[in-house]
């Protein structure tokens, strides 16, 4: 996919990913020119979408998924969390989501402020199953297969 | 961008409504950002319940699957805090909170939060979520002076 600088300062984000969502015909940035995408547009034009990908903004991590193929890429090497990656997929669809979990004292003080990045995708096999292939990435960059 | 969230709580009859409360402490006043060693409970008897919510502002998309439980504090002999979620207000008061169960401790049964009205499982534009109503209950052998620090969790997915 196209190798588009996702980076862009802006002090007022808390997130450690920033994604990016490459279509038949254009793309967009969660963040263009100080002003913030909703991630709403991606859902809009959800048929036209051929990668989505999230990069921690201070390493060097990209998780891209490949909705026409229902592959997913870490730092551009196909992962072989799939186990029916040769299998045939059809209505391949997106998942993204941030987790927050934020811990909260009598004061009602946060202490405590988690975000998990989960990014995936579903798919219908060929025997007309739905089927998940979902990734966990924390703040730091690790990550976890599965939900 | 993420959202932000502050809990509010309501008090009073109409009710008076304050956001970015300062705590949730239990009393035996229905007041907001009450202080515990003015308005003491007395064992055997239970708090006044506390109406909140929270408070969500910068919705980009969607905020879903809220939920809310209490994640650490010991409770001491016959204490119990109940807990249970619903759209309407309800005055504060001191006899048990009907409809309400001991607060949950984990997330894998924790309660459900939904938005506003009661019924829906996200929210799209800024606002409140339904009540969450919280009671201290205690028993006459409960000892005196304070209880634990409780932490409460709150979780929600946010796009």
């Amino acid at each position: 996919m196209s190798e588009i600088e996702l980076r862009e300062n802006n002090p007022m984000d808390s997130l450690n990913f920033h994604w990016f969502a490459e279509f038949d015909t254009s793309y967009l940035k969660q963040y263009e020119n100080g002003i913030e995408n909703k991630f709403q547009k991606v859902l809009d034009h959800a048929s036209e979408l051929k990668y989505f990908l999230i990069r921690h903004k201070n390493k060097d991590l990209s998780v891209t998924v490949d909705l026409k193929n229902g592959i997913i890429f870490i730092n551009h090497h196909q992962t072989n969390i799939d186990e029916f990656t040769k299998t045939e997929k059809s209505n391949i669809r997106l998942i993204y989501f941030r987790r927050h979990r934020v811990e909260l004292n009598a004061q009602m003080q946060e202490i405590g402020h988690n975000i998990i990045y989960f990014i995936g995708y579903q798919y219908i096999d060929k025997l007309g199953h739905n089927r998940k292939i979902l990734l966990q990435l924390d703040s730091e960059g690790n990550i976890i297969v599965g939900e | 961008m993420s959202a932000t969230f502050g809990f509010s709580e309501s008090n009073g009859v109409t009710p008076t409504v304050t956001d970015g409360i300062s705590n949730i402490n239990f009393g035996s006043t229905d007041a907001v950002n009450l202080v515990t060693t003015t308005y003491p409970v007395v064992a055997g008897t239970n708090s006044y319940h506390k109406a909140i919510r929270a408070k969500f502002t910068g919705i980009g998309t969607s905020i879903s699957n809220m939920l809310f439980w209490k994640s650490a504090g010991a409770y001491k002999t016959d204490e119990v805090i109940v807990a249970k979620n619903q759209a309407s207000y309800i005055q504060p008061v001191t006899t048990a909170l009907g409809g309400a169960s001991t607060i949950p401790t984990s997330s894998g049964t924790a309660l459900t939060i939904h938005g506003s009205n009661g019924t829906d499982l996200s929210m799209t534009v800024d606002g409140y979520t339904e009540y969450i109503l919280l009671q201290l209950q205690t028993q006459s052998d409960t000892p005196s002076g304070a209880v634990n620090t409780k932490t409460f969790t709150f979780q929600y997915d946010e796009v």
